[in-house]
C-alpha cells in the first residue's frame, strides 16, 4: 500500500529547497525528491527526523490512503 | 554554464558519485584496492607465462583475495556514511548480483558434473557478479530516483 506524503507542501510552506531539506535531514537531494514524488518510502527513522524538522507529528507528513 | 553543469551532475547517472562527498577517502581507498586486486588477478591469470615482478600464480591469487577482501571492507565502511536511499539501491543490486551469480554457478556446476560443460573460469564469478550488480544498480536508480 503506497504511503502518501505532504513533504513537498510542508517544505514549500517553510521556503526550503530540496537541497536545503536534504542537508538538514542528512540525506541526498534525490532521496527528498523521490519521497516527494512517491517513488520511495522513507524508513521510520527518516520519517521521524523529518517530523522533528517540521515540528509536526509524523502522520501529518505521511499517511496511508483511505 | 552553472545550470548546464548542475543539470549534468544532477542527473541520476552521477547519483552515487555525488554521495561520495561523505566518506570519500574510503571510496578512494576502495577503488585503489580493487585496482590492485584486478592487477594481482591478472598476474594469476597469465601465469605460468612470465609475469611482472617475478610473481607466481599463487602470489597473484593471494594478492587478489587479499585486496578484493580489503576493497569489500572499505566499500562497506564507505556505504555506512551514505543515506538510506544509497543503501537500499546497494542492497538491492548486491543482493540480485549475488543471487544470480550463485544461480549461474549452481547450474554450471550441475552441467559440469554431467560433463556437458568445461570447468568454469575461476574469475568468472567475479565478472558475472560485477555485470549483474551493475545492471540491477542502474535498474534501481531508474526505479527509485
Amino acid at each position: 500500500m503506497a504511503v502518501t506524503s505532504r513533504l513537498r507542501e510542508l517544505r514549500g510552506e517553510r521556503g526550503l529547497t530540496q537541497e536545503g531539506l536534504a542537508e538538514l535531514a542528512g540525506v541526498s537531494r534525490q532521496t527528498i525528491n523521490s519521497i516527494e514524488t512517491g517513488r520511495f518510502e522513507p524508513s521510520l527513522s527518516l520519517a521521524l527526523v523529518l517530523a522533528r524538522l517540521f515540528e509536526t507529528p509524523v502522520e501529518r507528513i505521511f499517511a496511508l490512503p483511505e | 554554464m552553472a545550470s548546464v553543469l548542475n543539470s549534468i551532475f544532477g542527473s541520476r547517472i552521477f547519483y552515487n558519485w555525488r554521495m561520495a562527498k561523505r566518506g570519500w577517502p574510503y571510496l578512494l581507498a576502495c577503488l585503489i584496492s580493487a585496482g590492485l586486486a584486478g592487477a594481482f588477478g591478472g598476474f594469476a591469470r597469465v601465469s605460468p607465462h612470465p609475469v611482472p615482478f617475478g610473481l607466481s600464480r599463487s602470489d597473484g591469487v593471494a594478492g587478489f583475495v587479499l585486496f578484493a577482501a580489503l576493497a569489500g571492507l572499505l566499500w562497506w565502511r564507505f556505504s555506512s556514511f551514505q543515506d538510506e536511499m544509497f543503501r537500499r539501491i546497494q542492497n538491492y543490486s548486491y543482493g540480485w548480483g549475488a543471487g544470480v551469480t550463485v544461480a549461474v554457478l549452481s547450474v554450471w556446476g550441475i552441467a559440469y558434473g554431467a560433463r556437458i560443460v568445461p570447468p568454469i573460469d575461476p574469475f568468472a564469478p567475479v565478472m558475472i557478479f560485477a555485470v549483474v550488480k551493475g545492471l540491477f544498480w542502474s535498474r534501481a536508480i531508474r526505479t527509485w530516483l
